[in-house]
């Protein structure tokens, strides 16, 4: 059977098939222990080491500003003339669907919202809030997020692409350590990898399937039961299998443009059918005031202010989020980005997204704001009490809301097949030692897998597990993503090569012999 | 083939919202009260319905802003009384309608503004009284009050006591009050004057005759029998140039001519000001029942449901408690609901808040009551005090110590819960009976032999009132409480009397047990998890919310009082107390210096792993 051929099921497969099975079935079995496992380590770490997460992503951001413009910017990810596999479009909308899925729909006007309402250390509901509020969503939506990903994804593209070695999350750091423990610790990695894609799908699965069961609710009326969400769930499976299954080439490209399109449908329609002036001042106001704060931003904690557990309720918790999506985003990424230097890398992964972003909030927040402050409110209190609920009460202020309602509950649905079949492929890549087209057995396996996980977190009505399952997977992650970028690092030194020693005029300038290259000396 | 895609879709759907910023419509008007919002809808909805454009109700702070903005264009029509359009312009108001539309059609008319068929209804001022204190002055008409006037006093918003014409000063001559007192309110806050009158701090006060609470409270009007009252009779004013620009407006608006009677529009201004409906639905609704337009009533918001025991539902708390939410959520529907257990039902997701006695929030399964903290009080509405009824009957229980069963309302509510701790407090053998009553009367009349129930409500409740006049109850007192550890055990059951005369034949005080009525929400989650509720895949985390400080001030506010939440009861956060912290340790937490220390070690690590050499 040809679907067999190039099934790969060496160690890391099974290993964490096993291991992926096992905590499955505790979650099952037991979701309260599992919940409050995961929870009470996640939230130890931070809760104890809060600087770190900070420190560590915005490091994430500096390293992505000096590979954009550092000495390394003109280096192709792939041959040196080669052409990108993919158009820009398709890359930034394939990049889009998989890395920042539902959540920017549902959040748009919400996050905005809760800051301007509450922000950490100052009045709220004050136009200095306002203001601030656009600053901070767009600190937890932004570059930082962004730039996680795009460190995540740089490390594999740069050694699948420009050294021909396998795309794994392994191979930076067999370059660390070499011989016998790189292996080991490959291996290790790998494993780690697969399952916290696995239950970062699985648990962003669950959600998505209750979130797209209650966007149904508000947009067709339908009944909000576990026999819903199993329909969901099967019309997500054949979908997003149907997609994997085909290849990075047609589902997932086809699917992610659709997504796109509506994206922006759907953010034009708030822009124009909205207050369209006051959403445009706000964007314009939005960047100065991100872009001047961004330093300030990126190290800010409030220890004086007492405010850690605001911080780590939001910033940390977002940046938790990007981390545990980073693998798989990771992978994802490098595998469309053939092609490109690294300087368009940085900025179609980076600075466009973000950018994309910061639109998408000025006007799903400044509506909000709108609404609030000169619309006769009420939107507010919607949000504190039910954030899905805001969201089609948000549109409902528009004109042909019906029709809005119904394209955000087809848009939620649309995010969660492109982040599933994206998923399914990357999990595939990443058990069949980096097949860069793995084979569809493997993609049905792995999809089955997380359908399975999916269905028994629905089943047992057991959200707190998804959450918890989504994003502890992070805090080992982060560790091989640091060792991911050390092995990256010192690899792209020698892409450099060191200028000779310049004898001038007989006497010796520049650098002294270095005794590792001449060992005769 | 996308970007054809995209620029189709995209076209598609600016057709559909069909904005185009240059098209004139038609603006209407409002005051800034309920019935006036109600008016303006209706004339929104009923242009709408004539396929004319409208840009919506624009809602202007009073009269002299409002008119000045018809007159100067920036809106084209609003709902406006006769008599105060002839007070705006300098006329003495008429008492009669069809003269005083006669003649502020005459006096609008060189301004450009033409006025429209009369509704119907007519929103004069009016004296009101309870029909109890009315009858005991033996008073019907304004007329009589006067030999009495020394002896009331009267409440009145202070927009009415700087009147020129038809004022309170103006009233007092012409009738010869001489009033005890006058309490006055502002205009914006005149919904308290229902307060204060069914309180009893006021005797009489001054209404408009629309006003939902005078059906809603069964007040009795004092007729005006000398006419002294100007006639408010309310119609559609509209510029004429908006009616000649746009054609079949005039014949829309006439429409509404008397379509609504005193009695109709005061249950419409019930329905918005009271029971917090949106004017626009109630509006629309209306008209959708009358025929005057087609397609119906605008579905109203998700209300906001507060849960109370089936034994509160219909009394004075729930009626405080609407009436602190719907200020609380502007704009919002607020309903009661009863439920068995009302906090389950916050938990469930089916209410968001719940109106509970203070010993609902606690576990009483264990050996000692347990505080619920995934609850907290976020206002208070009022004090129950525990009845324990009993039959006069020979055979009744004399003291609660007798009692052969205690009767309570269901499994879960106020007063079942208490029973479960007097029969524990107090070493009692007596069986708990809850049944599936919805009144205290029920509950009563089930009453036989030596049986005692135990009913939860405010001192002198109107339903415990009315069972009591038909004789045959008795109140029992609360013996032995302060015996063994029953005051630390349950300190949110605190002692309190009912004082002699409350109830027909209770002629001392009884002692009993009180317990403090709140309303609560969901408390904010535990503290040590650190992770937020947010984040980008959190997408439908049904998680319970805690209500926003700024709306549990709201709600504070809302309660005439301001009675702090008894300290043993979860308090929100707006109200907790900020206790100083004691002197922090120089180093809080030792483990969480190791962890940073092994982290700041593996960050070393990581650097050396990049700096060093090669190895071969």
């Amino acid at each position: 059977m040809s679907a067999f051929k190039n099934a790969s099921f060496n160690t890391v497969f099974i290993v964490a098939m096993v291991l992926c099975l096992s905590i499955g079935v505790w979650g099952v079995i037991s979701p309260e222990s599992m919940t409050g496992s995961a929870q009470s380590f996640t939230s130890y770490l931070l809760n104890g080491a809060g600087w770190m997460w900070l420190a560590l992503c915005s490091f994430f951001l500096l390293l992505s500003a000096y590979m954009a413009f550092g000495p390394y910017a003109n280096i192709r990810l792939g041959r040196d003339n080669e052409e990108p596999e993919f158009g820009t479009g398709s890359w930034i909308a394939m990049l889009f669907a998989g890395g920042m899925g539902s959540g920017l729909l549902v959040w748009g006007a919400a996050e905005p919202m809760y800051h301007f309402v509450s922000p950490p250390g100052m009045e709220g509901e004050t136009p200095a809030a306002a203001r601030e509020a656009l600053v901070i969503t767009n600190l937890h939506w932004g570059l930082h997020a962004w730039s996680i990903y795009g460190c995540c994804a740089l490390v594999i593209a740069y050694f699948t692409f420009r050294r021909g070695q396998s795309s794994m999350i392994s191979t930076p750091i067999k370059h660390v350590f070499k011989g016998r423990t790189g292996e080991n610790v490959g291996k290790a990695a790998d494993i780690l990898g697969v399952i916290s894609v696995v239950f970062g799908l699985a648990g962003s699965l669950a959600m998505g399937a209750l979130a797209v069961r209650s966007g149904m609710y508000y947009a067709f009326d339908t009944p909000q039961d576990n026999t819903m969400s199993m329909i969901i769930l099967a019309a997500l499976f054949v979908s997003y299998m149907l997609s994997a299954t085909t290849g990075v080439d047609k589902g997932i490209k086809i699917l992610s443009n659709i997504n796109m399109i509506l994206t922006v449908a759907i953010m034009l329609m708030v822009i124009f059918a909205g207050p369209t002036a006051f959403i445009l001042e706000a964007f314009v106001d939005s960047i100065g005031q991100y872009f001047s704060a961004i330093i300030t931003k990126s190290f800010t904690l409030y220890p004086f202010e007492g405010l850690q557990g605001w911080t780590s309720g939001w910033t940390l918790t977002y940046l938790i989020w990007w981390l545990a999506w980073g693998p798989f985003i990771g992978i994802f990424v490098a595998r469309i980005s053939r092609g490109r230097t690294i300087r368009e890398f940085i900025f179609g992964v980076v600075l466009v997204p973000t950018l994309f972003s910061m639109l998408w909030f000025a006007a799903f927040g400044g509506a909000g704001f709108y609404i609030e402050m000169y619309g006769g409110g009420g939107l507010k209190e919607i949000i504190f009490e039910d954030v899905f609920a805001a969201l089609f009460a948000f549109l409902g202020y528009f004109p042909g809301s019906t029709l809005l309602a119904a394209l955000a509950a087809l848009l939620l649905f649309i995010f969660l097949v492109t982040s599933a079949d994206s998923g399914t492929f990357v999990l595939s890549m990443m058990t069949t030692d980096g097949n860069l087209n793995p084979p569809i057995i493997q993609k049905m396996i792995w999809g089955i897998l997380i359908a399975v996980l999916t269905f028994s977190t629905l089943v047992t009505e057991s959200v707190t597990v998804a959450k918890a399952m989504a994003i502890t997977g992070a805090i080992p992650f982060a560790v091989i993503v640091c060792l991911q970028v050390v092995g990256f690092l010192r690899e792209i030194r020698r892409e450099i090569t060191e200028p000779e020693t310049i004898e001038a005029r007989g006497e010796a300038e520049g650098k002294a012999p270095d005794p590792a290259e001449t060992p005769a000396q | 083939m996308f970007r054809k895609a995209v620029i189709t879709f995209i076209a598609g759907l600016f057709i559909l919202t069909g904005c185009s910023e240059d098209e004139r419509k038609i603006r209407i008007g409002s005051k800034n009260f309920g019935e006036s919002r109600i008016l303006a809808h209706m004339m929104a909805a009923v242009i709408r319905e004539q396929g004319l454009p409208v840009a919506g109700v624009v809602e202007y702070e009073n009269t002299p802003a409002i008119l000045e903005a018809l007159k100067r264009g920036d809106i084209d029509a609003y709902p406006e009384y006769n008599g105060t359009g002839l007070v705006m312009l300098g006329q003495s108001p008429l008492t009669d309608g069809d003269e005083a539309l006669a003649q502020v059609k005459k006096v609008f008319e060189p301004l450009g503004i033409s006025w429209r068929e009369r509704v119907g209804f007519a929103n004069n001022y009016g004296l009101a009284m309870t029909p109890d204190r009315a009858d005991e002055l033996g008073v019907t008409s304004m007329s009589d009050l006067v030999p009495r006037s020394s002896e009331v006093t009267i409440g009145v918003e202070d927009d009415f006591t700087q009147r020129p014409l038809d004022g309170l000063t103006p009233m007092n001559q012409r009738y010869g009050f001489e009033f005890g007192s006058v309490s006055e309110v502002p205009l914006s806050d005149r919904g308290q004057l229902y307060d204060q009158l069914l309180d009893g701090s006021v005797d009489v006060i001054e209404v408009y005759t629309t006003d939902g609470q005078i059906a809603d409270y069964d007040l009795q009007l004092l007729e005006d029998d000398l006419d002294f009252f100007p006639v408010y009779e309310l119609a559609p004013i509209v510029r004429t140039s908006a009616l000649s620009e746009f054609q079949g407006l005039g014949a829309a608006l006439d429409t509404l001519g008397g379509i609504l009677t005193n009695q109709e529009m005061q249950a419409l201004n019930r329905r918005v000001d009271l029971e917090g409906r949106a004017p626009e639905a109630v509006a629309r609704d209306t008209l959708a029942r009358l025929g005057i337009i087609s397609s119906g009533a605008v579905e109203a918001a998700d209300p906001l449901t507060i849960s109370t025991s089936p034994l509160m539902s219909e009394g004075g708390l729930s009626g405080t408690a609407l009436r602190a939410a719907r200020r609380a959520y502007v704009g919002r529907e607020v309903v009661i609901q009863p439920a068995n257990r009302p906090l389950q039902s916050v938990t469930d997701g089916t209410a968001r808040l719940a109106l509970v006695g203070a010993e609902s929030f606690f576990d009483l399964s264990g050996p000692t009551p347990s505080r619920l903290d995934q609850y907290e009080g976020l206002a208070v509405i009022g004090t129950n005090a525990v009845h324990l009824v009993a039959s006069t009957a020979d055979d009744s229980a004399g003291t609660i110590q007798d009692a052969t069963a205690l009767l309570t309302g269901p499994e879960g509510s106020g007063s079942y819960l208490i029973a479960t701790i007097l029969k524990d407090a107090l070493g009692l053998s007596a069986d708990i009976t809850p049944s599936d009553a919805a009144a205290p009367g029920d509950i009563l009349a089930g009453l036989s032999g030596a049986q005692v129930a135990v009913i939860a409500a405010p001192p002198g409740e109107n339903r415990l009132e009315a069972a009591f006049e038909e004789g045959g109850l008795k109140l029992l007192p609360v013996t032995g409480w302060e015996d063994g550890g029953n005051l630390v055990k349950y300190p949110f059951l605190r002692r309190t009397r009912v004082p002699g005369g409350t109830y027909a034949l209770q002629f001392t005080a009884v002692e009993t047990l009180s317990s403090q009525v709140v309303l609560a929400g969901p408390a904010p989650g535990s503290a040590d998890a650190a992770i937020g509720e947010q984040g980008p895949g959190a997408t439908a985390a049904p998680s319970l919310k805690p209500v926003p400080e700024s709306t549990v001030v709201a709600l504070a506010e809302g309660v005439s009082g301001g009675e702090l939440i008894d300290p043993v009861l979860p308090v929100a956060a707006a109200f907790a107390p900020k206790l100083p912290d004691p002197p922090a340790a120089m180093n809080p937490s030792p483990d969480v210096s190791l962890l940073n220390l092994g982290l700041t070690a593996m960050f070393i690590w990581l650097g050396w792993l990049f700096v060093r050499r090669e190895t071969p």
